[in-house]
């Protein structure tokens, strides 16, 4: 026997000492876990993005729907938390036992540490007002307030009733209402000025413990929970208790928390768990939550995002669910068993069969009297009722199983059984359904159409009726559900036949049409739109518009085919109910919510078509183990999680999305973290994710980690959303958008200036290359230059001219004088010749020419032309010369001066440290022979090519100097 | 001397000794026990204990609603046995080096002490039993006739919570939760 039906058997045991049980939430249980340990859950917080945060006595745990999860706090210490809160900027706010406070961001958790001191006892309460200002109640010290710079401390000494801070509330943000153990206080914080002061068992508070405020839905009041005494209502406009509710005396102990739901409100307390206020029955009952045995201590709630209610108790986590959905498992001792028919009356009651009996209660409160059963087949009273319908005469008819149909009159219990038809007197009445005069009823033989007319109103009066069966078109004679539609057509839901229509006095089966494809057809319902909806056996859901029947499966969300009933609520949704539990589809945003095993669902077992609407739009379902009542609204399906991006990873370490997106080529590895807060069933959520600049498309996963190494360097922007219903289109989207910059050599300047460099180097090796090719032919150049000059100059017509003339002279007078011209002149010639091919010729051999030129010189112009030259003999072999340019110097002075006895030439050649030096006086010749003009030049420049030294001349007006540079034998 | 002057001296005298009176504590709002019955009893299936001492000394000021109390363990009577007295201040309550037990705080409800009539109060202050102290609300009745003062009280002490710690050899004698009752008259002091 499994735990649960022990726990069952149990509570049944237990039943009749259990005074006055009421509706039961579905719920369950997370464990808030530490090694080891036994903590104390103390005080619970929903943040921004839905996430729960739970402060115990061990730390602080944020419950992201998977598991609660320990914070780490610097220091590593224990923390015991008595506080939490979170601000308009996303801070979570802890405080602790030890009148610590610690801020919990983002990426940081540190202890807030003011300049002046923190209370040394438990913080209770925080809040922060509108204008940023934190306020701290402490259990002892009174009220701190942390305005940006100072914190300040209020005490009985400014007003306060009492320094034993238990709460804190502000129904505006700028005024703040504290409750203490003497009575509430009010605090007004304007400019620097405070003005408090309270109200407390003198003006009227029942108890002066005031140990919780929290914010009531009738305007300008709040509940005020107290030690002792309960709850009550507080106006605080008026700041007077609104004795209008006369709230019944209060039994139960100390309240820790209060929750104001639509039709009840829920109170938290110390040793009796959770207290149920009733108002419309203005009554307490005792909530006790079937999942976990009796938690006697509460201490926070908490609602969450999609309607669901937690309780913080000892080391749990109960959420349970909300209004929206709730269920009886008995109603004033009448266990509510196989629950097979049951109806909404037009008097805002209910009519139910438990365990072969009918009964009927008044909806809103079914503590009351208002409990009537009625006697169908006395005396044993026992019949297994399966439909239920009202006529317009207000008489009830009542389908059984096996022993036929049934009218009563309500008022006064009397029940007549219908024999004018022997098919209802003897079958099984699966489906009771009419519209004014018509009643149909459907059996296993076909259906029975009764006709109302006024005399009918006596219970007595037989009541005119037709049958129909497969023959007249119906298509079978099992008929599980009959609808009539607003247009007054019927419909029949089979068994083999699929659905057909009764319209116009003519029967049409659509699956003999083959326009309906399933043969099994359990239940129908007509939607606002006044489209038909029909579920079948194993195909799913059918809508028919008029033109066809659209099909509806799995595919759609559908969480299982296996439907039992369906009804359409206000909003447009149609509720299928089935035995994992009850799935509202919205068929145009085409998503389903499910609610099921994780709301407690699963023992419930539903009944085929026993539910029902009542005039609110609740839907009312009938199962084997209660009743269910479930209430929809408007935006119901609409609820997707909100997905957030936890954290992100760059290989190990965390980075700050808020100020680092700007990542080097080799910071390429990225993890991220998502969480979404969906607690109903948390294993549901799905992930997807897109990383913009990578993926071709989005992903799904379960998992919430996914990881991308070696990202290529690139804008990136990483997009996630979730959804419980793979329905992801109408999700939110977080982002984180981060840039992977590539590497300095990947870049396109870079690249651009590399290829440039190596422009530059190729471009300036050409250079060189050109230019010494360019230096080796400038000296070849000049070499021939200077050859086609020595030979112009050997070929000088006035040389020859004038050494003919010379000779011309002293042939007669002198012939061996004239032998010995003839021989210089020829050897001058001779060597010129020879030495003119070479680059360089030693000193001594130019000389030597020299010494022949200017001999045939002499000859000519006698004592006029002085030559000395002054060498050193080491020289002569050790030093080198380029060939005839001593000589063409020597020309140079011949033809440039004049000469004559009166004006001799002295040329004088001497040696000088590393030099050769030509000098001669200036005597300017007036009429200038033809030159080129180019002889120094080009010896300058010959010069240049073989050594770094330079020829110098200079000229005065007495002098002319040319300065040759040594060449040394390389 | 001028009657100005006499009368303006006068008057400061007045003056002062106003400031001293009031500034002193109206005897009439502060009350001292004068008689008083504590007693505890341990109920176990195995063995009754019961003890109690008159001893219990204490203060209330009715007007800012402060109280304290406190009674030395040693002066507690009754036991079964003088060994069980001895067990009780030795071994348990280590009376040498926590020689009372102590309740002080305040008041919660506001009513006026002074005035006869009958009242249900909470007194929510520190208990410190063996050392340790717990936080604890008092649920009390107060009936006032003619000045005196007649509290009732009756709670329990959860010896866990105290640090008492009870050996596996007597835990079936000794229940982990005591039952006390004060009866304490006061008057005014």
């Amino acid at each position: 026997m499994n735990i649960r039906r022990l726990y069952k058997i149990l509570i049944f045991i237990l039943l009749p000492g259990i005074n006055a049980i009421a509706q039961y939430p579905f719920s369950k249980k997370i464990d808030v876990e530490e090694e080891n340990l036994t903590l104390k859950a103390n005080v619970l917080l929903k943040d921004h993005n839905g996430f729960l945060w739970i402060g115990t006595s061990e730390g602080i745990f944020k419950y992201n729907s998977v598991i609660p999860e320990k914070i780490f706090i610097p220091g590593g210490q224990k923390v015991y938390i008595t506080a939490l809160f979170e601000d308009a900027e996303g801070t979570i706010w802890a405080g602790c036992k030890t009148g610590q406070l610690i801020a919990i961001k983002k990426y940081t958790v540190t202890y807030f540490n003011p300049p002046e001191k923190l209370p040394e006892v438990p913080i209770t309460a925080i809040y922060s007002d509108v204008k940023k200002r934190l306020w701290l109640a402490s259990a002892g010290q009174g009220i701190y307030c942390y305005d940006s710079s100072r914190l300040l401390n209020i005490t009985t000494a400014d007003g306060l009733g009492d320094d034993n801070i238990n709460c804190l509330y502000s129904p505006d943000g700028k005024r703040i209402i504290a409750g203490t153990d003497r009575g509430l206080s009010f605090i007004n914080f304007d400019g620097g000025k405070k003005s408090i002061h309270f109200f407390s068992s003198k003006n009227g508070l029942p108890d002066n413990i005031v140990r919780c405020i929290q914010g009531a839905k009738q305007k300008n009041t709040v509940w005020v929970g107290m030690q002792a005494k309960g709850i009550a209502l507080f106006n605080i406009q008026t700041e007077q208790i609104v004795d209008t509710v006369t709230i019944p005396k209060w039994k139960y102990s100390q309240v820790n928390d209060i929750l104001e739901l639509k039709n009840e409100t829920i109170i938290a307390t110390e040793q009796d768990g959770i207290i149920c206020y009733n108002k419309p029955g203005n009554n307490f009952t005792c909530k006790i939550l079937r999942d976990t045995i009796f938690p006697k201590r509460i201490a926070d709630l908490q609602t969450d995002n999609e309607g669901n209610i937690w309780a913080a108790s000892e080391n749990k986590l109960v959420s349970f669910t909300g209004d929206y959905l709730r269920y009886w498992f008995v109603v004033k001792n009448v266990p509510l068993t196989k629950v097979h028919a049951i109806l909404a009356g037009d008097e805002n009651n209910l009519w139910f069969t438990p365990d072969l009996r009918l009964y009927e209660s008044a909806i809103e409160n079914h503590e009351s009297e208002n409990l009537r059963s009625y006697d169908i087949t006395p005396p044993k009273n026992r019949i297994d009722i399966t439909s239920l319908y009202k006529d317009k005469f207000g008489f009830l008819w009542i389908g059984t199983m096996g022993e036929g149909l049934f009218r009563m009159n309500t008022l006064t219990g009397k029940c007549r059984r219908i024999n004018e038809d022997p098919i209802a007197y003897y079958g099984n009445i699966l489906s009771i359904a009419g519209k004014d005069e018509q009643v149909w009823i459907s059996t296993l033989n076909g259906v029975a159409r009764f006709n109302l007319n006024e005399n009918n109103y006596d219970l007595a009066e037989k009541i005119s009726f037709i049958n129909y069966n497969k023959k007249d078109g119906l298509g079978s004679d099992y008929i599980y559900h009959i609808l009539i539609d607003s247009k007054n057509r019927v419909w029949f839901a089979t068994d083999g036949a699929g659905v057909t229509v009764f319209d116009h006095d003519l029967f049409i089966n659509f699956y003999t049409r083959k326009l309906f494809p399933s043969k099994v057809t359990y239940s129908l319902t007509e939607d606002k739109n006044h489209h038909i909806w029909i579920s079948t056996y194993n195909d799913g859901l059918f809508e028919y518009d008029e033109k066809k029947f659209i099909q509806y499966g799995i595919k759609n969300g559908l969480t299982d085919l296996a439907i039992t009933s369906i009804a359409a609520d206000d909003y447009n949704n149609i509720i299928a109910v089935n035995k994992k539990g009850i799935d509202v589809f919205n068929p145009v945003k085409n998503i389903v919510q499910h609610y099921g095993s994780e709301s407690g669902f699963e023992e419930l077992q539903p009944n085929l078509n026993s539910i029902t609407k009542d005039a609110d739009g609740n839907i009312w379902i009938g199962t084997d183990n209660g009743i269910v009542r479930f209430v929809t609204q408007p935006l119901f399906t609409m609820f997707t999680p909100v997905a957030v991006i936890e954290s992100v990873n760059l290989f190990n370490s965390p980075v700050n999305t808020d100020t680092e997106n700007s990542f080097t080529y080799d910071q390429n590895n990225f993890s991220f973290r998502f969480a979404a807060a969906f607690y109903k069933a948390p294993e549901k959520i799905r992930f997807q994710y897109f990383l913009e600049g990578y993926s071709k498309k989005w992903e799904t996963t379960g998992d919430r980690t996914i990881n991308f190494p070696q990202l290529h360097p690139r804008k990136y922007i990483m997009k996630i959303r979730a959804s419980v219903n793979d329905n992801f289109d109408a999700s939110p989207v977080s982002s984180y958008a981060f840039t992977i910059h590539k590497s300095f050599w990947t870049t396109w300047w870079f690249r651009l200036l590399v290829l440039f460099a190596a422009l530059a180097v190729i471009s300036l090796y050409v250079k060189q290359r050109v230019s010494s090719i360019r230096k080796k032919e400038y000296a070849a150049r000049e070499k021939f230059q200077l050859q086609y000059d020595a030979l112009k100059n050997q070929v000088n017509p006035h040389f020859l001219f004038n050494s003919f003339n010379a000779l011309m002279n002293i042939v007669d007078d002198n012939p061996k004088e004239a032998s010995r011209l003839i021989k210089h002149l020829s050897q001058f010639y001779r060597k010129m010749t020879a030495f003119s091919q070479k680059e360089l010729i030693t000193l001594g051999e130019e000389l030597e020419l020299l010494h022949s030129y200017l001999y045939i010189q002499e000859k000519r112009y006698g004592d006029a032309l002085q030559v000395s030259i002054a060498i050193e003999p080491s020289l002569k072999k050790a030093s080198f010369i380029p060939p005839l340019v001593l000589q063409l110097l020597a020309e140079n002075a011949v033809k440039h001066n004049t000469i004559s006895k009166f004006r001799p030439l002295h040329i004088n050649i001497f040696s000088q440290g590393d030099s050769i030096i030509m000098q001669n006086n200036i005597n300017i010749k007036l009429e200038k022979e033809e030159s080129e003009g180019v002889g120094l030049q080009n010896i300058k420049n010959r010069y240049k090519v073989l050594t770094e030294k330079e020829v110098e001349q200079e000229a005065t007006t007495e002098m002319f100097t040319v300065k040759l540079p040594i060449i040394y034998s390389n | 001397m001028p009657l100005r002057k006499i009368f303006i001296r006068a008057a400061l005298l007045f003056w002062a000794t106003g400031i001293a009176v009031a500034g002193a504590q109206n005897p009439a709002t502060v009350f001292v026990v004068k008689k008083s019955i504590v007693s505890f009893h341990s109920n176990t299936k195995l063995e009754l204990i019961k003890a109690s001492s008159t001893q219990l000394r204490g203060v209330i000021d009715a007007q800012k609603r402060i109280f304290a109390f406190s009674v030395a363990m040693k002066t507690f009577e009754g036991f079964n046995s003088p060994l069980q007295k001895e067990h009780f201040n030795e071994n348990y309550m280590e009376s040498d080096k926590f020689p009372a037990a102590s309740f002080s705080g305040h008041i919660i409800e506001e009513d006026d002490f002074t005035k006869d009539g009958i009242y249900s109060i909470r007194a929510k202050g520190k208990f410190i039993i063996h050392g340790v102290e717990q936080e604890r609300i008092l649920q009390g009745d107060l009936v006032v006739k003619n000045g005196v003062i007649k509290l009732t009280c009756l709670f329990t002490v959860f010896l866990s919570e105290y640090d008492i710690k009870i050996p596996r050899i007597v835990h079936e004698k000794l229940a982990s939760e005591i039952n006390v009752i004060v009866s304490a008259d006061f008057a005014a002091k």
